[in-house]
């Protein structure tokens, strides 16, 4: 199958320069019944000024991964592996905060007061829920002012830039600042929080599912946001979540993770016509979306493996369909599937063969 | 079972009204305040019928459901099942032909968060012995044990010796899910109410949930109320059981019809943006939608305790006119649908009233001016 891409997707993001780059990134935890391996070997680079879709089921390590970027990841979780920053000027860094010789940040290697400021100034994480994000006895404005004094910067030109970003998420600065959580809905509660990340001017905003408790229509809009967002302000932005088509319309590419590893990276746009791992493709073929063909959906065979007992070689093996000797005692690494898109599986070509899937009913969306 | 005017519908509301005063015992008293959840609304439900309920939080879904089942009792109207007020039933009314039991075990329910809906610390063998102790007396307890594994069988969960020890914690969310799905069926129920049933579950698992909800209508012979927030969902499963999606703005049923006529040629404004709110996974049609301004004059649902004059949609309809600010619309008999919009008709005087046009600016990328619609 040809697959072109379209223009809208070829936002111009650079494929050489890297922001992230997380490697072997691997989170475990010790529990009674065994070691528990709930990030494994991940590996990913992240491209300056992209917005890039990390897409799992519940329990597939997505969140994880979130909380590695920024080395939050709870005790009694180790986090090992190594994060690589690369910040656009070097001299913008907060105080303490260094590079080497070739531009690059090493986060695991940063103090505690280094990754602090790191967090809120380089790389801001933006959850679900806002409703519990905010100090429900402190006005709006109070949350953003607390924010900029603690990080020492500068308050009328912070509080400006503030305003740029309630505009920008078309909220009113006047009325939202001097409002209690209470007194807005989630959706403007949410847009406030993510502008609340973004005073600081971060680089890298990181969204763990943050539109999942709100209405569809909020939850669309927001999205829709985003991209305006990530033009204006340069961001690079990693958008996780389970919902597939919530990011189908955003990202410029996917990152698919499958029992706590990559199985599927590539353009957004490759990844969802034609998926080469047969994980991601029963994924789509499971998804009940608005346009897909109800007839050919069919669920994925079997459960994701426990955290303490993964099958050994390619861990999705026993809900293969075309697995085989092989695949049973190897585990295949993301290997070049195309340009632009790398899976983790032995034969990409029988995987697309045998698992079919449609996308599109082929009824065309209504002219609005 | 009772069977005994089968010309009833299974279930028929008319004019059912839901008003509730809000807040505490205080603020009720107080508050001259009144939200209409659900607000005049007639349905009916046959036997081995799906029908979901569509729409934004606040909507009045969940309450419609609540009362169609009877654990609401409306403020208005009457609900039948086959032909019995059940309220009077359930009031002890002499003249009942249908007791409250038959009723009660006729209408059941299946909630959002099965974690939460199951006992942590009991085993899913006593979990799905309650409805079988308290409904079938007839059985005893190895008939129960036995009922209990033919159906932890049928649902996929072997062993089933093993499933029917564990407790809920030991089981998987769709696991968890099935456990309440069972406990609600094995009452042998005419009708139950699904709410938000399956958006718990991650997205993989959904189809699977839904094919065993339609699965098990076929072998018990159920009718559904699916109450989703998410079209894509109630739309898989009424086009897979020839069921109708109804949805709801704030406490009216505004569109009512099959999937296919109500989905891809929508009468209603409201509709329309529940459709554009829905992502498709295509990226072609993703990308394109996502450029377009949402259908609406404004993202933020008016609210409950207020709601608009005359058409209550008018204060976000594209399309609204003034005669929408004075007038309510009925159901009308639009294309494949029934629609709460004078657009059905074609001899209305909205088609010569005067267009609304004030609009939250919303500065999505794509001006109006295009979408414009050449009005018909």
């Amino acid at each position: 199958m040809a697959t072109e891409e379209p223009t809208q997707y070829g936002r111009q993001v650079s494929t050489e320069d890297h922001i992230l780059e997380v490697e072997d990134a691997t989170v475990r935890f010790d529990l009674d019944r065994g070691q528990s391996t709930v990030l494994d070997h991940a590996s990913l680079d992240i491209r300056r000024n992209e917005i890039i879709g990390i897409v799992g089921e519940s329990g597939s390590g997505k969140s994880m991964f979130a909380a590695s970027l920024l080395d939050v990841v709870e005790d009694p979780g180790l986090l090992t592996g190594e994060i690589t920053y690369y910040p656009e000027n070097p001299k913008t860094l907060p105080q303490g905060i260094t590079t080497d010789a070739d531009g690059a940040v090493k986060i695991l290697d940063l103090n505690k007061e280094q990754k602090r400021r790191y967090r809120w100034e380089e790389a801001a994480m933006v959850f679900q829920g806002a409703m519990s994000s905010f100090n429900p006895t402190m006005k709006i404005g109070a949350h953003f002012k607390e924010t900029i004094r603690a990080h020492n910067a500068d308050l009328d030109e912070r509080m400006t830039h503030a305003r740029d970003l309630f505009d920008a998420l078309h909220l009113d600065a006047d009325r939202v600042f001097g409002s209690y959580p209470h007194e807005l809905s989630g959706g403007m509660k949410q847009r406030a929080l993510i502008a609340l990340s973004l005073v600081l001017e971060p680089e890298m905003l990181v969204m763990d599912e943050p539109t999942a408790a709100l209405d569809m229509l909020m939850q669309r809009s927001i999205i829709a946001m985003l991209r305006e967002l990530q033009d204006e302000f340069e961001l690079t932005i990693l958008f996780i979540t389970h919902d597939l088509p919530l990011v189908a319309g955003l990202a410029d590419r996917l990152a698919v993770l499958y029992a706590f590893e990559f199985v599927e990276v590539g353009s957004a746009y490759k990844v969802l016509k034609n998926a080469s791992h047969p994980y991601t493709r029963a994924l789509l073929r499971s998804l009940p979306s608005i346009d897909s063909v109800v007839e050919e959906m069919q669920p994925i065979e079997g459960a994701a493996p426990d955290p303490v007992s993964i099958p050994s070689g390619c861990r999705y093996h026993p809900r293969c369909p075309i697995a085989d000797e092989q695949c049973t005692v190897e585990d295949p690494d993301l290997m070049d599937v195309e340009d632009e898109q790398v899976a983790a599986c032995f034969y990409p070509e029988e995987s697309r063969e045998t698992i079919t899937y449609s996308l599109h009913s082929g009824v065309v969306e209504e002219d609005m | 079972m009772s069977e005994t005017e089968s010309d009833e519908p299974l279930l028929s509301m008319e004019d059912v009204e839901v008003h509730f005063k809000p807040g505490g015992v205080i603020e009720k008293a107080l508050s001259e305040e009144i939200v209409r959840a659900v607000d005049g609304i007639s349905l009916e439900v046959e036997e081995e019928d799906i029908v979901a309920l569509v729409g934004e939080s606040g909507c009045g879904k969940t309450t419609l459901g609540k009362a169609a089942i009877g654990l609401q009792r409306p403020t208005g109207g009457s609900i039948k099942y086959r032909g019995q007020n059940i309220w009077k039933a359930k009031d002890r009314s002499s003249d009942a032909k249908i007791s409250k039991d038959e009723i009660q075990q006729a209408l059941q329910i299946i909630h959002q968060d099965p974690g939460s809906a199951l006992n942590s610390s009991r085993r899913v063998r006593a979990t799905l012995a309650d409805p079988l102790k308290r409904w079938r007396k007839e059985l005893g307890p190895d008939e129960r044990l036995e009922t209990i594994y033919h159906f932890l069988e049928y649902v996929g969960m072997t062993p089933v010796e093993d499933y029917a020890e564990r407790f809920p914690h030991q089981l998987s969310g769709g696991e968890q899910q099935r456990v309440v799905l069972g406990r609600a069926l094995l009452t042998n129920p005419d009708l139950v109410l699904a709410d938000e049933a399956v958006s718990a579950l991650d997205v993989s698992l959904r189809v699977e949930m839904m094919d065993l909800l339609l699965e098990l209508q076929d072998m018990f012979g159920t009718s559904f109320v699916f109450v989703s927030h998410d079209l894509a969902n109630a739309r898989y499963l009424t086009k897979k059981s020839d069921g109708r999606i109804a949805v709801m703005y704030l406490g009216d049923i505004v569109e009512i019809g099959d999937p296919d006529e109500l989905i891809e040629n929508p009468t209603h404004p409201y509709t329309k943006v529940l459709r554009w709110s829905t992502p498709p996974a295509d990226p072609d049609v993703a990308s394109e939608t996502m450029h377009m301004q949402p259908p609406v004059r404004r993202i933020d649902i008016p609210d409950p305790a207020d709601p608009p004059e005359g058409c209550k949609f008018h204060t976000r309809c594209e399309h609204a006119r003034e005669v929408c600010k004075q007038e309510d619309p009925d159901l009308y008999d639009a294309d494949g649908t029934d629609a709460k919009c004078f657009r059905a008709l074609d001899n209305h005087e909205y088609w010569h009233s005067e267009e609304l046009t004030d609009r939250e600016e919303l500065g999505f990328t794509s001006s109006l001016d295009e979408e414009e619609p050449a009005d018909d």
